[in-house]
């Protein structure tokens, strides 16, 4: 063969060597099997020393200025304190962590700890047997805290996160300046029938619609049928979701057709348009911070983007629309840091003294608080000062119930979302949201097996995501 | 010399077996990323489409039941019926259009000739992301640049909901994606134009034909595989490639009234996390489109007029 032939042939084979490198695996060990008897820690002396370790924390992209910077640098003192190495891993949107876990679990990667949303952690991913049980851990960090907190990361008595990051709260956002100006007034507690008067009144002196939403960001619509059917369950709706996920009940029963038409009542009766369905949030900060609204519902955590506005900012609680009702708001401490059954199993001790580490105040506080908060999940960690945040605190003790759609699946979110944005559009009335959505339940179960109950199931061993060993964090 | 012992094989043979392996040696890296990127990936799609797996877990073997499933599902029909009006328009508009500009500029002399195509083609240097991002402020009823634009030119009792209204929202995103492409089928068919022979033009100006029988006997016959190849990326970009665009712009809402095949598939698939049955709707999709380009090849394709 020619010279030229050869070398040609050369090169096609480097650049072929090339590429399939570089679709090879990561190169991480392969995982130890998920229990290791001699690991055991009689004593406790096999755990106390992690120095030595190197362990993986995997999560979505930090949302925060410096956020990244401030988890190096906590990264950097834990490793002065236990020689223990930890590398973080932020890549992606919140929505995707779940396909990371795909992708890891595919590949063999070998991670030791993630930070998910207690939403991601209800829906797939506890299921999943991929992140461990650590009941033992939240029994020795409980006292560090706020109150709920941990229940929202527990499923059937089993603890599978410690949350540590901010808490949030669902309320309404509104210009208080404007209300004076207007000789108007809302405070906590307001009626529906009181919110509909003010957004007539503001309708006719200032030509727009007193209140918007961040539509466009889909996943906020199903915060209004949390707080509609919280009043019309008569405050009982967690219970009442619960038993219809286990299809004890039917969506299309009073109660929640009553809520979807309460959603409905916002825009027959003109307090909000279907215009919102195309604001994000970033629209719905502008029109608040230019005045071409009295307010808005959302998450407290929206302050940052309204940014420093020169009016009177008050934040408040949905309206009551059923009588006797308290009107709740929705929200919780969100994201909890996990021990994945992915990782070494002798790393989960290290594991288990980062989290320990993390939940400490002077360590939690310098990285959540990047995040501009009201509040946060570790006690001792003080929200940033805003004009709403003493507001907001107080709804998110005295007020709030976890968000409905970390107990239901993704499916039946969406279904929610659909229903609603046709009550929105008003092409369709309660009952045929409650039907589309009672619909859509029956088609995941008849589909996909739905069970609320999964623990429940002969496929499930808590044993499978027990820890290995236990743990003392010496606290 | 021994009876036994091998005749020593002539230089010309040694020669001739190099050369018929070296091309195809030389296409195994192609080959090999052909079969690692597009064969097996297929092939496993078609694998697990007939499982239950979340990616997380073991595979559990269901037969057909996920195409069962798909076939009866009417959500998944509603985002076909959306994909072939997305296809069918984006296809039309489209081609009509660009070869509308592409006789426009393929005049001789004409001045900013330049210019004007660049200005066209510029889109479709812009990602979808950029392009979803732009239009859903232009189109944002508050902030953005369309409505304002309407009132000032006497039509603002034309403004309706662009992106809100159901039975508007996805003509929206349609028109932005032939906002996007139609400076790439313009310059195809102004290729094709170019490529045609004056002679045919001055021969039919002499028998006395019309411009509109010029263009029907002359300029639509010589352009039939220019036709053809424009049609047929122009439907299968709109069955498969309109994700990004419906994704920037409205989610697949409101109401699902802009949920198309890509983006239903795509949030079977990672968002309930049902690969299964994400699989199965992309095989059904594919069958779809596949379908679409046999038809296309037989009823639009014409050998007898590359001539």
């Amino acid at each position: 063969m020619k010279g030229k032939q050869l070398l040609a042939l050369l090169l096609a084979a480097v650049m072929m060597l090339g590429i399939l490198a570089g679709c090879g695996g990561s190169g991480n060990e392969t995982p130890a099997p998920a229990s290791t008897p001699d690991s055991s820690s009689e004593g406790g002396e096999a755990t106390n020393d992690i120095s030595g370790k190197s362990i993986i924390l995997i999560s979505s992209a930090r949302s925060y200025d410096g956020m990244d910077d401030a988890y190096q640098a906590a990264c950097k003192q834990f490793y002065d304190e236990t020689g223990c190495e930890v590398t973080t891993q932020f890549n992606g949107n919140f929505t995707e962590l779940i396909q990371t876990f795909q992708a890891a679990k595919i590949s063999g990667a070998t991670y030791d700890m993630s930070s998910l949303g207690s939403g991601n952690l209800h829906q797939a991913v506890a299921k999943s047997g991929m992140v461990m049980d650590i009941t033992p851990l939240a029994q020795q960090l409980k006292g560090r805290i706020v109150e709920g907190g941990i229940e929202q990361h527990t499923i059937d008595g089993h603890t599978f996160g410690i949350p540590f990051s901010g808490v949030s709260t669902m309320g309404f956002f509104v210009n208080r300046t404007m209300l004076d100006e207007l000789g108007l007034d809302l405070q906590n507690g307001y009626t529906y029938d009181e919110l509909k008067a003010v957004a007539d009144a503001v309708k006719a002196a200032k030509g727009f619609t007193a209140v918007v939403h961040c539509g466009a960001d889909w996943w906020w619509w199903p915060s209004w049928f949390f707080t509609t059917f919280a009043q019309e369950t008569h405050n009982d709706s967690i219970n009442q979701i619960e038993e219809w996920l286990k299809g004890n009940r039917s969506m299309e029963q009073e109660d929640a057709i009553n809520a979807f038409n309460d959603i409905l009542k916002f825009f027959q009766d003109g307090i909000m348009d279907a215009d919102s369905l195309q604001y994000d949030g970033t629209s719905v900060a502008a029109l608040f911070a230019q005045q071409k609204c009295l307010g808005f519902f959302a998450s407290a955590t929206n302050i940052k983007n309204v940014g420093d506005v020169d009016f009177d900012v008050d934040y408040l609680t949905y309206p009551v629309m059923v009588e006797g009702a308290i009107a709740q708001s929705s929200g919780g401490a969100d994201e909890g840091i996990n021990i994945l059954t992915l990782g070494d199993p002798a790393n989960v001790a290290a594991s288990a003294k980062f989290i320990e580490f993390m939940t400490r105040p002077e360590v939690n506080g310098p990285i959540m608080q990047l995040s501009g908060n009201f509040g946060y999940a570790v006690k001792g960690v003080d929200g940033v000062e805003s004009q709403i945040s003493d507001e907001a605190f107080e709804l998110y003790t005295d007020n709030t119930i976890m968000y409905l759609d970390w107990f239901w699946a993704a499916e039946h979110n969406d279904a929610v979302v659909k229903a609603i944005q046709g009550l929105v559009a008003q092409e369709i009335d309660g009952a045929e949201a409650a039907k589309r959505v009672q619909d859509n339940w029956q088609q995941t179960v008849d589909e996909n097996d739905y069970s609320y109950e999964w623990w429940n199931s002969d496929s499930w061993s808590w044993d499978a995501v027990a820890m290995p060993y236990e743990v003392d964090l010496g606290l | 010399m021994s009876a036994k012992s091998k005749a020593p094989k002539s230089p010309l043979m040694r020669e001739s077996i190099g050369d018929m392996l070296f091309p195809y040696l030389m296409i195994v890296p192609a080959f090999l990323l052909f079969m690692v990127f597009t064969i097996y990936p297929f092939a496993f799609g078609f694998y697990v489409s007939f499982h239950k797996w979340d990616g997380l877990t073991a595979m559990k073997w269901l037969g057909l039941r996920n195409y069962i499933n798909v076939v009866t599902d009417p959500e998944f029909w509603a985002a076909m019926k959306h994909t072939v009006i997305y296809a069918l328009c984006v296809t039309i508009v489209k081609n009509i259009i660009a070869v509308i500009l592409a006789l426009f500029l393929a005049r001789d002399h004409l001045p900013g000739r330049t210019l004007f195509r660049t200005a066209t083609y510029l889109p479709v240097t812009l990602s979808y992301v950029v392009i979803g991002v732009l239009w859903k402020w232009i189109f944002n009823p508050t902030f953005g640049l369309l409505n304002p634009f309407m009132r000032a030119i006497g039509l603002g009792n034309y403004i309706v909901g662009w992106l809100s209204d159901e039975r508007i929202a996805l003509y929206s995103v349609i028109f932005v994606d032939i906002w996007k492409w139609i400076g790439f089928h313009m310059v195809m068919y102004l290729a094709g134009l170019t490529s045609i022979s004056k002679d045919y033009y001055e021969a039919a100006a002499i028998d006395g034909a019309s411009g509109w029988q010029r263009f029907r006997h002359i300029t639509v016959p010589q352009l039939n595989s220019t036709i053809f190849t424009n049609i047929l990326m122009s439907m299968s970009g709109a069955f498969t490639a309109n994700y990004a665009i419906v994704n920037m712009m409205t989610g697949g809402g409101p109401n699902g009234s802009t949920e198309v095949a890509a983006t239903l598939i795509v949030k079977t698939g990672l968002k309930y996390i049902n690969l299964g049955k994400a699989n199965a709707m992309t095989f059904v999709l594919f069958l779809f489109t596949f379908a679409m380009g046999m038809f296309q090849l037989k009823t639009i394709s014409h050998d007898e007029n590359y001539e």
